[in-house]
Parts: C-alpha cells; sequence; structure tokens
C-alpha cells in the first residue's frame, strides 16, 4: 500500500482494534472503581465503537472502486453489531466482568455515528487521498 | 483515445477551446473514462477570478471525486446549466455538450499543450 493516506489509515485501524480489543476484553479489577459521571463507561464504548468505525470505513472508502457501494455500509455496520454482540457474550466469563445490554447500545450508536460521520465526508476523504495518489 | 486538435489541453486531463477572449472548459475524454459514470458536477465558482491551477470545482463519479483545475486564469462567467440535471453528459460529450465552465481569460499561461502533445501524456 503506498498510497501514505491509505497506509496511515490502515495503522491507525489496526491500533484502535487492539485497543479496542484490550479494553473491552480484560479482566476487571474487582474494586470500586471511582466514576467521574454517571454513563461514563458507555460514552467509552459508543467513543471507542465510533473512533474505530469511522477509522475502518474511511479507508474501505477511499480503497474501494464504488464509494456508493450498499454492500460495504452493510458490512461495516454488521461488523460494528456483531463485535458489540459479541464482546459483550465474551465479557460475561471474563473475571469481574458482566454481559451489558446498554454497553452493546451504546456501541450501536457509536457504530451508526462513525457511519453517518464518514457518509458526510466521504468526498473529502476521496479528495484527500487522490493528493498522494 | 479522442482529443480533438482544435482544442488545447493540461496535464491534469482539462481542454480549452478559446473563442475570442473568452474560453470553454471541461474534462477530456480519458479523464471521463478514468471517472466513470459521473453523478455530480459541484461548481461554486462563478464570478470569481481564479489562476490558473486553482480549483475551480469538484466532479463526482461512482468510483470517485476529483478536483476540477483552472487551465487558464480568468474570471469563471457561466456554468453549464444542463449538467445540474444531466451530469452524465460528461461522459457522453465530454468536448461538447459535456462543458463545464466558461471563462473570460485574462492569462493563458504556458502549461496548455496540444492534442498531439496530451496524447503523449495519456499514452494514447
Amino acid at each position: 500500500m503506498a498510497n501514505p493516506f491509505r497506509r496511515s489509515l490502515l495503522i491507525l485501524s489496526i491500533v484502535w482494534t487492539v485497543l479496542l480489543g484490550v479494553l473491552l476484553l480484560m479482566p476487571g479489577s474487582g474494586k470500586n472503581t471511582i466514576h467521574l459521571f454517571a454513563g461514563e463507561d458507555k460514552l467509552v464504548h459508543g467513543g471507542l465503537f465510533t473512533v474505530w468505525i469511522t477509522l475502518l470505513y474511511s479507508l474501505v472508502i477511499v480503497s474501494q472502486k464504488n464509494q456508493y457501494s450498499i454492500t460495504s455500509l452493510l458490512i461495516v455496520l454488521l461488523l460494528g453489531i456483531g463485535t458489540g454482540i459479541g464482546t459483550e457474550w465474551l465479557q460475561s466469563y471474563i473475571p469481574y466482568r458482566t454481559m451489558d445490554t446498554n454497553d452493546f447500545i451504546a456501541d450501536l450508536l457509536g457504530t451508526i455515528a462513525a457511519i453517518i460521520t464518514v457518509l458526510s465526508i466521504k468526498k473529502r476523504l476521496i479528495l484527500v487521498d487522490n493528493k498522494y495518489e | 483515445m479522442n482529443a480533438p486538435e482544435n482544442l488545447f489541453y493540461t496535464e491534469d486531463h482539462e481542454w480549452v477551446r478559446f473563442e475570442g477572449d473568452e474560453a470553454f472548459i471541461g474534462v477530456t475524454d480519458f479523464a471521463q473514462g478514468e471517472l466513470g459514470d459521473v453523478v455530480y458536477v459541484e461548481i461554486e465558482t462563478e464570478g470569481e477570478s481564479l489562476d490558473a491551477g486553482e480549483v475551480f470545482g469538484t466532479v463526482e463519479a461512482v468510483k470517485t471525486v476529483s478536483d476540477l483545475f483552472m487551465p487558464v486564469s480568468g474570471e469563471v462567467l457561466e456554468i453549464n446549466p444542463s449538467l445540474e440535471a444531466n451530469p452524465e453528459l460528461v461522459n457522453s460529450d465530454p468536448y461538447g455538450e459535456g462543458w463545464m465552465i466558461k471563462v473570460k481569460v485574462s492569462d493563458k499561461g504556458d502549461k496548455l499543450l496540444s492534442a498531439a502533445e496530451y496524447l503523449e501524456v495519456t499514452g494514447g
């Protein structure tokens, strides 16, 4: 992948995927944690998925040869939903972590926010990508 | 590849047809082929004076989006009104009905290519 813009998106996507996996699947401490505000963890869930799907979908948009592909959009959406469900299900087997439907909803909202974001800036993304061709 | 000899071209794949001190500008047959099906042409520079090489709009196709660069310096007098409803004219008739802007030329510059020179650029 010679295009530095795409290479940057790919590297950031990989780093964020690893970060997402570590944060969502690491065991809990078993101690009471202090929250800055109610729903803080939901904001973290939504934020993690927003950035993750934004990076992945941006990479797909600039790499593919059909910016209007519904298939790509559905794949990214299903990836967000599948990962949200999968990580919550796995958390039920991880010490001091529990499955939480509200976490999944936060993941889903993050995924949808990311897709809307990318669709709204896709033209700019492609024009930036063109400059590195 | 089609490149009429009465037009001038740029390495960014635009063509220019001079008519007195005015000129019509569009994208070449090679460019429309690379872009694929054009779905939208966005030009919001009517009335503006732009230098050669500046972006005067964007063309959006199914496959990609591309900036449109001024081949000459001048004022954008008119945007092809047909493109709003029929952007596919860029594909079907790039050198005719698919023209994009009419400009009042202030400086032709020295980077325009003849048809033969442009065909060398594209390998056509």
